[in-house]
């Protein structure tokens, strides 16, 4: 039986607002082929949150007195050594988003080690120790974890088994994990590109916001952590920042929900007793159902 | 009425208007299914759908811009101004902007020195109806990296494809310079209406949802000062339903009376007189990655 405002990772409030704001820029689709840098408007497209979407949001955050949190890859941030800056001068917290965007669950333990490890070292160079990691497109092995508590970050957001932080254990360690979530990406109801696929599909922003408020009072319900992820070169266009605005105000009114940056959530949730323990190892299909069995298979 | 912010940054190509609208429409017709496949024209239902169009959409869509007294831009393939050449006399007649967007449709990146020929030849065929060719939009958004540079050797003023900006910008090709009026796909009807059993499909939204949608990406302009390009497609956009919509749209801007509505090319002409516009070069926006970081082609 939930009890609201269960948990003293909420501190005493009803839910907490995280918003994360990916600034993936050219690596997303360059980690689907090394062809698209040869495509202008795959490029163009990406490289707008540098030119205006991450500048609109910054704006928009000072003006409401929020921090984020901003999951840069060390590609993005080699080449676009602006928005490190930025980020930082705005008083907002910078974490580990990988080094080329490529997908862990596509790379063998060793290249997955190469370009955590070089994600790090890129972030140390800009005078960043990251307090928390995010897979790339959240597709995380099981690996991944290994290394996030190897190198001592304190959580990840890439897994998705509750709607508040959790634990998980791995080795003889635990990282907190911030559980992100599919509807509350804006990805998937705004993302689109020709080539590569990337989404089909494109909402207005006001159904977005909406689908999102519904989210947050959920949460204010059950006491959770709505978990907003906002890509700079999709939410970051003029109207969809506009909506988005307009949601945290809402939050902001609330009263009863704390907007707080991933490494503020993970320090209360790593002093909270009481968070769910998960264990961290790979299901095993029954071999005699999983996949099921075709009528006629074998004859 | 919104808020406005002050309006301190107010570039000088919007002059005293807080944003502007530019209405866009890509006349593909038939173009766009038979680039695809040439086995398409034998399919009545989908040529019939395309031609609706040029056919309906066009003088439907004349009629609304004279009621509401505003000037549009029509990029029209070579293929479709041979096929329907009264489609293009009509709008060349109520002194709309036809602008260049390919001859045959085709996925630019794709080619090689056939970009170059498809390029000159709908370049041809504008120009054999007496159009002044003043802009180009790369059919598909396939701009390839050599597009912008052609654009630029053909002595066009501006070019309409890319989306790093909402506001014009210089582009520094190859091949000497053009504006880039920056279109998106949020504000593409192309995305919400329409569904089609082959080629590039999407899942219808109501009209009144797309509609607020821009409303809102115009409000959001006008505090701080942009450039709304919108890209609309006749043959998805004639119908009654989403012309209601584009009415309301264009009648609620122009009551706003902070918006002006341009032509590619007045908007381009103003970007040009703009002494503070953001220069970009298209070499920089191509990176070389690392083949060890990338390994995949």
């Amino acid at each position: 039986m939930t009890r609201v405002g269960e948990g003293s990772w909420l501190g005493g409030k009803r839910a907490a607002l995280a918003l994360t704001i990916p600034v993936d820029c050219e690596t997303m689709v360059l980690a689907q082929g090394r062809r698209h840098a040869g495509s202008p408007l795959a490029m163009s497209h990406q490289v707008y949150e540098v030119n205006r979407g991450v500048p609109r949001l910054l704006s928009m955050l000072a003006d409401l007195g929020i921090a984020a949190t901003f999951y840069i890859p060390g590609w993005t941030l080699e080449r676009h050594p602006q928005l490190a800056e930025a980020v930082l001068t705005g008083g907002h917290e910078l974490a580990h988003h990988s080094y080329s965007h490529r997908k862990p669950t596509e790379l063998t333990p060793a290249e997955e080690r190469e370009d955590f490890e070089r994600a790090l070292a890129t972030l140390r160079s800009f005078g960043v120790e990251p307090a928390g990691h995010r897979a790339a497109s959240w597709s995380a092995g099981f690996t991944t974890l290994e290394l996030v508590a190897e190198h001592g970050l304190l959580y990840d957001s890439s897994l998705m088994g509750h709607d508040r932080p959790y634990r998980v254990v791995v080795g003889g360690a635990q990282v907190v994990e911030l559980p992100p979530h599919w509807a509350l990406d804006d990805f998937d109801h705004y993302a689109y590109l020709p080539d590569p696929f990337v989404g089909r599909n494109v909402e207005a922003p006001q159904t977005v916001a909406a689908v999102w408020r519904e989210e947050l009072d959920g949460m204010r319900e059950y006491g959770g952590l709505c978990q907003l992820t906002c890509h700079a070169f999709l939410s970051g266009r003029p109207g969809r920042a506009l909506a988005l605005r307009g949601l945290l105000e809402y939050a902001l009114g609330c009263g009863d929900v704390d907007l707080l940056t991933c490494a503020e959530v993970a320090q209360r949730a790593a002093r909270d007793p009481d968070l769910d323990l998960r264990p961290y190892a790979p299901v095993t299909a029954h071999a005699e159902v999983e996949p099921v069995p075709l009528a006629g298979a074998g004859q | 009425m919104a808020i406005r912010a002050p309006r301190s940054e107010a570039p000088a190509w919007l002059g005293s208007a807080a944003a502007a609208m530019m209405l866009t429409f890509d006349v593909d017709a038939e173009a766009p299914l038979l680039a695809d496949d040439p086995g398409h024209g034998a399919n009545a239902m989908l040529m019939a759908h395309q031609s609706f169009g040029p056919l309906v959409g066009v003088p439907r869509i004349l009629e609304l811009l004279a009621e509401q007294e505003v000037r549009a831009t029509f990029f029209v393939p070579g293929v479709t101004a041979e096929r329907h050449p009264s489609a293009l006399e009509s709008i060349l007649a109520a002194d709309h902007e036809v602008g260049h967007h390919s001859h045959s449709h085709p996925r630019y990146v794709d080619l090689e020195a056939a970009e170059e020929e498809d390029f000159e030849r709908g370049l041809e065929v504008l120009r054999r109806f007496g159009v002044d060719v003043r802009g180009h939009r790369t059919p598909l958004s396939s701009a390839s990296p050599r597009t912008a540079g052609l654009v630029a050797r053909h002595g066009l003023s501006y070019e309409s494809t890319l989306m790093d900006d909402d506001r014009p910008y210089r582009l520094m090709t190859g091949e000497g310079s053009i504006i880039e009026l920056p279109p998106y796909w949020g504000l593409d009807d192309w995305l919400q209406y329409v569904n089609l059993p082959v080629s590039e499909s999407f899942r219808v939204k109501p009209v009144a949802d797309v509609i607020a949608g821009w409303q809102l990406e115009l409000e959001a302009l006008r505090r701080e000062g942009g450039l709304c390009v919108l890209t609309m497609h006749p043959f998805a956009h004639g119908r009654g339903s989403r012309m209601r919509g584009l009415r309301a749209l264009i009648a609620d801007a122009r009551a706003a009376g902070d918006v002006v509505f341009l032509t590619g090319a007045e908007a381009a002409r103003r970007a040009e007189a703009d002494p503070a516009l953001a220069v970009r070069e298209l070499a920089r926006l191509l990176p070389d990655p690392d083949p060890a970081v990338y390994p995949a082609w």
